[in-house]
């Protein structure tokens, strides 16, 4: 049987970068230089984790992220596929997007006269209320 | 129904047939090991390939590898001569198979007696794999970004023919069952046992497919070729299993088993065909990358 070449994918476990940050960026620069096109198959989460010789949780970790951002689909028993709109979604950068926004929120909360320790307490307490919510959902 | 057969062709067919059984699996497969384990020592050796040597003993790996290559080629040699003695001692004592069957157990003792050599090589190169990944610190890693599929590694006309095989034997077994008692423990043992052995071999395929791969320093075309050897051999295994069976299952049914022996001989030298021959004959040790095991070898994973 022939065995065509396709795209690999590469991990430095010495990096300082968290393993599925670079599972994520690669990915997404796969499908931006369209070496990953729309609809192609990705490998499992468990034949990805045992060739890279990493923990599950990391690739599924990985893997949780893009389908949030619609980089990638998973469509039930027939595995993971490149998402028909992941070249315009993986150009979004929800962690550049939520730091501006926190950015810009913090510099009106500074121009208001709110001190770094009440903006941190502050900060905390809405996060501490967000999430009991989604755990009392 | 019954059937006649002469003594002399029943005994001629089966002196045949055990003659290559000794002959392919304690002499020819051993001695194409041992040239293909003498090749790779020859052309690669420690100094120059040290991560095909993870024994910490280096100095003195590759000379005990070569001793036990002697002593594995006595052992096959001493179990040949072994098979030989019992065919002499069948021609001497005019032996004559039970027309019942039954003396294929004989068939079976002496095949698992050959195989032991070989199961005690393929135990040292798993602990060979395992000091291998003990050893293995690469920090930089890499995959394919491809599912592999098992249509990927074998056709899918084998896979439909292994399930058929199968379908076709429990409906043959069942069908021959006595209507007095069709349900005996015999008979429930047979059918959870050869659907065990079919799940074990599903189960072998798939972490060949999509586990880790034992050797870490194994290049990714070499990985590919080894699971498409694996996955055919274990369809093939189940064909042939399959196929065995339902042969037993017709001659059981129309008083033949008098040749039990030499179709249960003829089953084992396939199925070493198709497992140790097909490994050998499709991973050609010159098409292998060595290159890996130099120390300055890129280290990769996949």
């Amino acid at each position: 049987m022939a065995h065509e070449s396709t795209m690999r994918i590469y991990i430095d476990t010495e990096s300082p970068e968290p393993l599925f940050a670079q599972l994520i960026e690669q990915i997404k620069s796969a499908v931006q230089n369209e070496q990953l096109t729309p609809g192609m198959p990705l490998p499992s989460i468990r034949q990805l984790a045992n060739d890279l010789e990493v923990n599950k949780k990391t690739v599924a970790k990985a893997y949780g992220l893009l389908e949030r951002d619609h980089v990638i689909q998973t469509k039930g028993y027939r595995g993971t596929f490149v998402h028909p709109n992941a070249v315009a979604n993986s150009r979004v950068d929800l962690n550049a997007w939520v730091q501006s926004k926190i950015t810009e929120a913090v510099a009106s909360c500074k121009s208001a006269g709110a001190t770094d320790s009440e903006i941190r307490i502050v900060f905390a307490e809405v996060m501490k209320h967000r999430n009991n919510g989604s755990e009392m959902k | 129904m019954t059937a006649s057969f002469s003594t002399w062709a029943v005994l001629a067919v089966f002196y045949a047939v055990f003659l290559s059984q000794i002959v392919l699996i304690s002499i020819y497969y051993p001695a194409k090991v041992r040239r293909r384990v003498l090749h790779i020592l020859d052309h690669y050796p420690p100094d120059q390939y040290p991560k095909l040597y993870p024994d910490p003993l280096d100095i003195y790996a590759e000379l005990a590898r070569r001793t036990r290559l002697r002593t594995y080629r006595f052992v096959n040699l001493a179990i040949a001569a072994l098979g030989l003695m019992v065919l002499a001692a069948m021609l001497v004592t005019a032996y004559r198979p039970d027309p019942k069957g039954g003396d294929e157990i004989l068939v079976v003792i002496y095949f698992f007696v050959q195989m032991a050599p070989l199961i005690y090589a393929e135990v040292k190169e798993f602990n060979q794999y395992r000091l291998m990944r003990a050893a293995y610190s690469a920090p930089l890693r890499q995959a394919d970004l491809k599912p592999r599929r098992l249509f990927d590694f074998v056709s899918p006309v084998y896979v439909f023919a292994a399930v058929v095989m199968y379908v076709v034997w429990m409906a043959t077994y069942l069908f021959g069952l006595d209507p007095a008692s069709p349900w005996s423990a015999e008979v429930v043992l047979s059918m959870i046992g050869v659907t065990a052995m079919n799940v074990l071999f599903a189960w072998a395929i798939a972490r060949a497919i999509g586990g880790k791969k034992p050797n870490p320093h194994q290049a990714h075309a070499d990985r590919l070729k080894q699971i498409e050897v694996v996955t055919k051999s274990l369809i093939f295994g189940s064909i042939m299993v399959s196929f065995f069976l339902i042969v037993t299952q017709l001659a059981d049914q129309h008083d033949w088993e008098i040749f039990d022996p030499p179709l249960t001989s003829l089953y084992l030298q396939l199925a070493a065909v198709f497992g140790i021959g097909l490994t050998l004959r499709s991973i050609k040790v010159d098409e292998v990358d060595f290159e890996v095991y130099k120390e300055k070898a890129q280290e990769q994973m996949a």
